[in-house]
């Protein structure tokens, strides 16, 4: 393994590779002593394929930001805004 | 089916997950209102959020029409069968994918590809010091995999399946599982009565249900709630 995870990128190429509307896509996060929270705001018509059948992609996204953000030796989590 | 349902969770957004991961459905085909915004907790601390979450009128028929399908398995449709030409784009376009996902994670390995017993291109990332993208019981791997596959899906505008794989982890496993589902099978024969198998990830119980989909003398069914769901053998 070399360097660091980005998890900006991560979240933005995730994201972005999933919608319809990669345009419409928002990504804000926040730092705090627990790690990163990414509020992640996508196109109405998009929520859907962000969240999947019975939340699987959306809980296959934060099990990957997470274990991305282990390798920095942090924490994150992934909200969806509805 | 469940038309209605009030559910909380640590954040709105999170309990309309739980929700709609309860109802099998998503998002567009539900309204909801937020009975609790909750308290200030970041990682689930405080106090929780809550949602009412119910079908859209129009949904109701289509849903239950839906849930009559077997969620679990999805079957792929017969399509003619691809030249090599086609195979060779395809898994040109998954490994693409799966380097893009690595680059963001730092990661630099060398993907193997071969194709699967069922023709299915399978990816192996091959290199030292991966156990971060297999994670605990593999999670890591499977989530991984729920990513690569929808994207592959979305570049090629079809579905064909792809296997990711790291170091030859899930092939091991599966070898493993394949054990342990015909010993399981052979308690359950030598016993008379059914065998539950430890808690599983999905990906595990389904590589035990294949491994036993031949077996004669058993079924076997997926019982109780994640993350405990765990495959029970049944005598026939």
């Amino acid at each position: 393994m070399t360097g660091n995870a980005n998890l900006d990128e991560l979240v933005h190429l995730l994201v972005t590779s999933l919608v319809d509307y990669p345009d419409d896509v928002k990504i804000e996060s926040k730092v705090n002593e627990d790690g990163t929270l990414f509020e992640v705001a996508v196109n109405s018509e998009d929520v859907g394929k962000i969240i999947g059948r019975q939340g699987r992609v959306i809980k296959a996204i934060r099990t990957l930001v997470r274990a991305a953000a282990s390798v920095n030796g942090s924490d994150a989590m992934v909200e969806v805004l509805g | 089916m469940i038309n209605e349902i009030i559910k909380e969770g640590p954040s709105v957004a999170e309990a309309l997950d739980f929700a709609l991961e309860e109802m099998g459905v998503q998002q567009d085909a539900v309204q909801y209102e937020v009975l609790d915004e909750g308290g200030r907790g970041f990682f689930g601390a405080g106090k929780p959020a809550s949602v009412r979450v119910w079908l859209k009128p129009g949904e109701v028929a289509r849903v239950s029409a839906q849930l009559a399908e077997p969620a679990d398995i999805v079957l792929e449709e017969e399509e003619a069968p691809l030249t090599d030409e086609e195979l060779d784009k395809i898994a040109d376009e998954a490994v693409g994918v799966v380097n893009s996902v690595l680059a963001t994670l730092g990661i630099q390995s060398e993907i193997e590809e071969y194709e699967g017993d069922d023709n299915e291109i399978i990816l192996d990332i091959v290199g030292d010091d991966l156990g971060v993208l297999i994670g605990r019981h593999g999670k890591t791997l499977d989530a991984l995999q729920v990513l690569v596959a929808a994207m592959t899906n979305r570049r090629i505008g079809r579905r064909f399946p792809v296997v990711v794989d790291v170091s030859g982890y899930r092939y091991r496993r599966k070898v493993k599982l394949e054990e342990i589902a015909r010993r399981a099978a052979d308690r359950v024969v030598r016993q008379g009565r059914p065998v539950e198998l430890r808690p599983m990830t999905s990906f595990e119980r389904k590589a035990v249900h294949v491994a036993l989909r031949n077996d004669r003398r058993v079924t076997t069914a997926s019982e109780g709630d994640e993350p405990y769901r765990q495959v029970v053998v049944h005598p026939k």
